[in-house]
C-alpha cells in the first residue's frame, strides 16, 4: 500500500430548499505516503467542504452525497461513530482554518496538549507530560513555552502549539486547512519549514488546502487545483506550474503577482456560483480556448503522462 | 519654484492605552514622515507586517484617529483643520478604499445606492445625466451596468463589490486615493484586474495613491515608491524597484527572503530560526526597534535609536549599519 489516502469520485452536496448545492461534485484522487499534497483553489471552491467531507466533519446541510474514501486501506465512509473516533487524531488528524484561535486562553500550553494526547489514546496524563515539551521542540518552539498562556504567543507560536498537538500521537495523515493563512510573511516561511521537515522527522504525509499558489510552489509535492466543485489537475507541482495543462491552472499561475515578474494579467468574468454551476465544463464561461463540446459536455478526469491527469477536452492524450 | 507638496505625514506619533486600572501605552505609530509630492501622480506603498502601524497611519490621515503628536497637512494645511472647517471638500479629494468588500454595504439597499449617494453629496451631476455618469464609471471598471444595477449586495461577488468602489471614487476623482489592502479579500484571478484599474487611475486621472499592504508581490505591482515600517517604525523607503533588488535595512531583507516565490523550482535553501523575542514586542524603549531580532545586531543597537539616514540617490535607511 503506497497510498495513505485514496478518495474516489467524492461528493459532498449542501441540502436546500431546491434541492442539492453542489459543492464537491465528485472528485478522485490519491495521497502517498509521507506526501505533501496541495490542494490549492479560490474562495468557494469546495477546498474547506472537500476535507471536512474526507474527516466526515461535516455539519449539515451538509452532507456526503456519494463516493469513496479509503483511509490505510479502511473505507472511512462505512465506520460507525466509535470506530473512527479510534482513528482520529492517532492515525489521522486535522487543523482546522483559523485553529490557532482556538486554544483554551485559561490552560497552560502544556495542559492543551497533555490534554489532546489523554482524551484521543491510552497514555497517562505522566507520560503525556513528559512528552510536551518533546513536541514542542519538534515544531520549532523553545520548550519553555509549556508553560505559558495563549496570549503570550504570537500568531505563528500558536500555530506550532496547535500542529504539535496535531502530531502528538504520530499520526500518518495531518489535513491542515490554510494553516498559513493570515500569517505574517516571515512567520509563514517559519511554519512551512516546520511542516517540511515534520514529514522528515515523523514519515507523515500531509494534505495541505492553501488557495496561494506560491505557498504551494514552496511546499508541496503534488498539487490538485479546484475550481467550481471539481479537481481541473493533479501533478507534480514542478510539472504544473512550468507546463499547465489545464487552462484555468495556467491563467492562475499568470495571474500571480511576484516580485520575480512585472505583468500579470487575471482572469476576465467572475467565478461561478454553486448555487448554479454553468453547464459543461465549469470553467468554460471564463476559458479563452473554448469549444462547442465545453459549453455541453463535463469533461471528465484522465490520465495524461506519468502521473498527471487533467479534466479538459482541449488536452490531447 | 517649489509648489506645496500634496501630502505631506510629520512626526506623526500615535499612543493607544488600553486597560482601566493598569494604564498599558502602545506605541502604534512612533515618529513617522513621509512626503506624496504629487507633482507627477504616484502610487506610494506603505508595507509592513501586522501590528507594524500601517493602517493607523492610514487612519489618521483619514482624520478617523487624532495623533498623540505630529501632523498632517495636506496641500500644506493642517488636516484636522479642514476638516472642522470645510469637511466635504477634504472627503472630496481625499478619498479611502477598505479592506473588507463585504461589511461596507448596506444589505437593505440596493449596491446603485453608493454611487447615487456620493452624485448627490457632492453634486456630480445633474438629474439629467445622473444615470449616464453612473453607467459610465461602471463600464470603466469593467463592470457591464445591466449586470450590476438594481442588485443587493450579497447578490454579487467580492471582486465586483470592490471593484464597484473603483467606480465610486472615479465619479469622485480624488486627488489622493488610500487603499487599506483592498485586494487582500478577492481571488487571485481577479486581482490582477483590480490593480490593472489602480493604475490606470495613476496614468489616466492624474490620481496619486497611498497603498496600505503587508504583501510585497502587489507592491511590486502597483508601487513606485514603498516605505518599509517595522512596529510604527520607518526602517526603509526608497523605489520599489530598488529595495526589492537590494534591500538594506536587515527587517527588509528578512521580510524579501520570505516572499514566497511562485515557482517550485526555486525554493528557499537557508533555514530560518525562530527566537523567542519573535514574540514582536519591544523590549526596551530605547535603542532599534528591530534589536532582538535582528541577525546583525550589536551592543550599540540597544541603545542608541537610529535615524533615517540617506544612503544613495533615493533611499533611506534607519539602520546603525549605514549610520
Amino acid at each position: 500500500m503506497d497510498h495513505i489516502l485514496e478518495v474516489e469520485n467524492f461528493k459532498v452536496y449542501y441540502k436546500g430548499v431546491a434541492g442539492d448545492y453542489r459543492a464537491v461534485d465528485g472528485v478522485s484522487f490519491e495521497v502517498k505516503r509521507r506526501e505533501i499534497f496541495g490542494i490549492a483553489g479560490e474562495s468557494g471552491c469546495g477546498k474547506s467542504t472537500l476535507v471536512e467531507g474526507i474527516l466526515r466533519i461535516i455539519k449539515p446541510p451538509g452532507y456526503v452525497a456519494g463516493g469513496k474514501v479509503i483511509f490505510d486501506g479502511i473505507e472511512l465512509l462505512k465506520l460507525n461513530e466509535e470506530e473512527l473516533r479510534k482513528i482520529r487524531w492517532k492515525k489521522l488528524s486535522y487543523v482546522p482554518q483559523g485553529s490557532m484561535n482556538s486554544l483554551n486562553p485559561i490552560l497552560k500550553v502544556k495542559d492543551q496538549i497533555i490534554d489532546a494526547i489523554v482524551t484521543n489514546s491510552e497514555i497517562t496524563k505522566k507520560e503525556a507530560e513528559k512528552q510536551a515539551p518533546k513536541l514542542l521542540e519538534t515544531v520549532g518552539l523553545p520548550t519553555d513555552v509549556s508553560e505559558m498562556y495563549p496570549h503570550e504567543l504570537s500568531g505563528g507560536m500558536k500555530q506550532r502549539v496547535i500542529i504539535a498537538t496535531a502530531i502528538a500521537l504520530k499520526p500518518d495523515l495531518v489535513v491542515a486547512d490554510e494553516p498559513v493563512t493570515a500569517l505574517d510573511l516571515v512567520v509563514q516561511r517559519g511554519i512551512l519549514q516546520t511542516i517540511s521537515e515534520l514529514r522528515e522527522k515523523n514519515n507523515v504525509a500531509i494534505l495541505f488546502v492553501a488557495h496561494d499558489m506560491a505557498v504551494h510552489a514552496e511546499l508541496v509535492d503534488r498539487l490538485a487545483v479546484m475550481y467550481a466543485g471539481l479537481i481541473m489537475e493533479i501533478g507534480p507541482v514542478i510539472d504544473v506550474f512550468k507546463d499547465p495543462l489545464n487552462p484555468y491552472t495556467k491563467l492562475l499561475i499568470d495571474a500571480i503577482p511576484s516580485i520575480a515578474k512585472k505583468k500579470i494579467k487575471g482572469i476576465p468574468g467572475i467565478s461561478p456560483s454553486l448555487f448554479n454551476w454553468p453547464a459543461g465544463c465549469r470553467f468554460h464561461p471564463r476559458c479563452p480556448f473554448a469549444q462547442n463540446v465545453c459549453k455541453t459536455e463535463l469533461p471528465q478526469m484522465r490520465k495524461v503522462g506519468q502521473d498527471r491527469f487533467v479534466a479538459c477536452h482541449l488536452v490531447g492524450e | 519654484m517649489t509648489t506645496t507638496p500634496l501630502l505631506q505625514v510629520n512626526h506623526l506619533k500615535k499612543i493607544f492605552t488600553t486597560g482601566v486600572l493598569t494604564k498599558r501605552q502602545i506605541k502604534a505609530v512612533d515618529d513617522v514622515s513621509f512626503t506624496i509630492f504629487g507633482e507627477k501622480p504616484q502610487v506610494t506603498a506603505l508595507v509592513g507586517e501586522s501590528g507594524s502601524g500601517k493602517s493607523t497611519i492610514l487612519r489618521t490621515i483619514l482624520g478617523l484617529i487624532r495623533p498623540t503628536s505630529g501632523e498632517i497637512l495636506y496641500k500644506g494645511k493642517d488636516v484636522f483643520e479642514l476638516l472642522k472647517k470645510n469637511p466635504k471638500n477634504y472627503r472630496r479629494e481625499v478619498q479611502v478604499i477598505f479592506q473588507d468588500p463585504y461589511s461596507i454595504y448596506n444589505p437593505f439597499y440596493k449596491v446603485d445606492r453608493v454611487l447615487e449617494l456620493v452624485i448627490k453629496k457632492f453634486n456630480l451631476a445633474s438629474e439629467t445625466n445622473h444615470d449616464d455618469l453612473i453607467r459610465d464609471s461602471l463600464r470603466k471598471v469593467g463592470i457591464r451596468p445591466e449586470e450590476l444595477l438594481g442588485r443587493y449586495p450579497h447578490q454579487i461577488s467580492g471582486g465586483e463589490r470592490q471593484r464597484l468602489m473603483l467606480a465610486r471614487i472615479l465619479l469622485i476623482k480624488p486627488n489622493l486615493l488610500l487603499a487599506d489592502e483592498p485586494v487582500s479579500m478577492i481571488d487571485a484571478s481577479l486581482r490582477a484586474i483590480f490593480l490593472d484599474i489602480l493604475l490606470e487611475f495613476k496614468k489616466k486621472y492624474n490620481i496619486s495613491s497611498i497603498y496600505v499592504t503587508h504583501d510585497f508581490n502587489v507592491a511590486n505591482y502597483v508601487a513606485d515608491d514603498v516605505i518599509v515600517l517595522c512596529n510604527g517604525v520607518i526602517v526603509e523607503k526608497g523605489l520599489i524597484s530598488e529595495i526589492i533588488s537590494d534591500p538594506l535595512h536587515p527587517y527588509t531583507k528578512n521580510l524579501i527572503s520570505s516572499i514566497p516565490v511562485p515557482d517550485p523550482t526555486d525554493r528557499w535553501k537557508d533555514k530560518i530560526q525562530l527566537k523567542v523575542t519573535d514574540l514582536g514586542r519591544r523590549v526596551k524603549s530605547q535603542g532599534c526597534i528591530y534589536f532582538g531580532r535582528c541577525p546583525v545586531s550589536c551592543s550599540e543597537c540597544s541603545e542608541r535609536n537610529p535615524m533615517l539616514k540617506k544612503v544613495g540617490n533615493n533611499r533611506e535607511v534607519a539602520c546603525l549599519q549605514y549610520d
